[in-house]
């Protein structure tokens, strides 16, 4: 392997992703992009509903002072997911969500910030796939993998 | 430097425990990789590397590479912990020279000056292991402490390793932002020195900025690192690099590197592929984004 063809394996690989991710049969993101809108405000309510398979599920009222949304109130994740990832929401809290708007049903949260704990979540895929299990176990893993392991190609950086 | 294995071998294995205790998932990658380096004209270095590497654990994090190295060496280069490097005014050295460096003083063989031949053989491996320090999970800080040792397993006759220990300690952080993270690190390494030249030891660090982008299909992420003064008069080297991989599994990533200064290699470029053997699905679904 030489310098030119590590190079053209690099930038057809880049290429291939590309093309796949612009191929209209296969691209949902404009869709997707239309369908998610992000909204910041401060939780007025947190609720537990009853929900499939015997689980609790939270949502938040979000009061939305620089929208017309005025209150919107916003799907979770179950009880115990929260729980387990340590993702804690009380009244009062700032918050913001990204949620998939045009959806039958409550809004889902696609991913969320709770300012006033500096915690985040990713809670679904852009397809609105719950990142849990039908038990309601978190089956999004438990951290983020890159920076943990450093590295770069002398050990050091992105790359491991 | 024998004295120091034990030492080792205990801090590796209790390293290791603590991995097993959190039983958590497993990652296995092939990496190729190519890289070039000039020197500014003042000798070359080229190397091809095929490594596999293993990682476990997830707030303990362990990690075990050993790379396939095929080099070439063009004048004096040595290759250490921090990859290859130029000897500079102590590669013009001989062997009649007290503390020369161009010679083991074992058998006299002329170490560090490559011919330009290409050399194969295994490298070093290296053992590292990561411990979270705060942070983590949902929260938007990450502090990790880490240790990591390359043991002397290249050919150092070939020129694929300084037949020495290095070793290196660190820190290494991350805060996520809405739609991008920034990460860095910083850590001091310990070069095993060969008979025939004195290395300098020396504090690396790093920076950079990750996002996902294409439908949180791929992540992307773009850093500048550095490192001190490997041998004295050669100056302090650095790098440039982006990265760009999969975030579906098993996974995929593509780094280039561009160097910073004469030390530094010219141009380094990487293609990794990775699954998990017990099933399990670190990636971006392990994410907390």
């Amino acid at each position: 392997m030489n310098l030119r063809s590590a190079v053209a394996g690099v930038l057809l690989t880049l290429a291939a992703t590309s093309w796949n991710a612009a191929n209209p049969v296969n691209d949902e993101r404009p869709a997707l992009r239309a369908a998610l809108r992000t909204v910041t405000g401060s939780i007025v309510a947190v609720s537990n509903h009853p929900a499939e398979g015997g689980l609790q599920v939270v949502t938040v009222a979000l009061e939305t002072p620089n929208s017309d949304a005025g209150i919107v109130e916003v799907l979770l994740a179950p009880r115990q997911v929260l729980d387990e990832i340590e993702f804690t929401v009380e009244e009062g809290d700032a918050f913001r969500v990204r949620i998939f708007v045009g959806d039958e049903g409550p809004l889902k949260a696609h991913k969320a910030m709770n300012l006033t704990r500096g915690t985040m979540v990713r809670f679904r895929t852009l397809h609105g796939i719950p990142l849990w299990d039908s038990k309601g176990d978190w089956a999004g893993g438990g951290c983020r993998h890159r920076a943990v392991q450093g590295g770069g190609p002398r050990g050091r950086g992105p790359g491991r | 430097m024998l004295r120091r294995v034990p030492l080792l071998t205990v801090a590796l294995a209790l390293a290791l425990g603590g991995v097993l205790r959190a039983g958590v998932s497993d990652e296995l990658s092939f990496v190729a990789g190519y890289s070039t380096a000039d020197y500014g004209a003042n000798g070359e270095a080229d190397t091809r590397s095929f490594t596999l590497r293993y990682v476990r654990g997830s707030a303990v994090r362990f990690r075990a590479e050993l790379p396939m190295l095929q080099v070439r060496n063009v004048g004096a280069v040595i290759r250490t912990g921090h990859g290859p490097s130029p000897l500079g005014q102590q590669g013009q050295g001989s062997s009649s020279e007290p503390g020369g460096s161009g010679t083991d003083g074992r058998d006299g063989a002329t170490v560090g000056s490559g011919t330009g031949d290409w050399e194969t053989g295994a490298g070093d491996l290296r053992l590292a292991a990561t411990r979270s320090l705060a942070g983590g999970g949902a929260k938007l800080f990450r502090v990790d402490v880490g240790a990591q040792v390359k043991a002397p397993t290249a050919d150092e006759e070939k020129g694929l390793g300084t037949g020495e220990w290095d070793m290196r300690a660190g820190v290494s952080g991350e805060y996520r932002f809405w739609s991008v993270s920034a990460f860095g690190g910083a850590g001091w390494n310990r070069l095993g020195d060969p008979s025939w030249i004195d290395l300098n030891d020396g504090l690396d660090a790093y920076f950079g900025l990750e996002g996902v982008v294409l439908a949180e299909r791929v992540t992307v992420a773009g850093w500048i690192d550095g490192y001190e003064e490997v041998v004295d008069g050669v100056g302090a080297a650095g790098a440039v690099g982006l990265e760009v991989r999969g975030n579906r599994r098993p996974g995929w990533r593509g780094a280039v590197t561009v160097g910073l200064g004469d030390a530094a290699e010219n141009l380094r470029v990487m293609f990794g592929y990775s699954f998990s053997p017990g099933g399990a699905s670190p990636g971006y679904r392990g994410m907390l984004r």
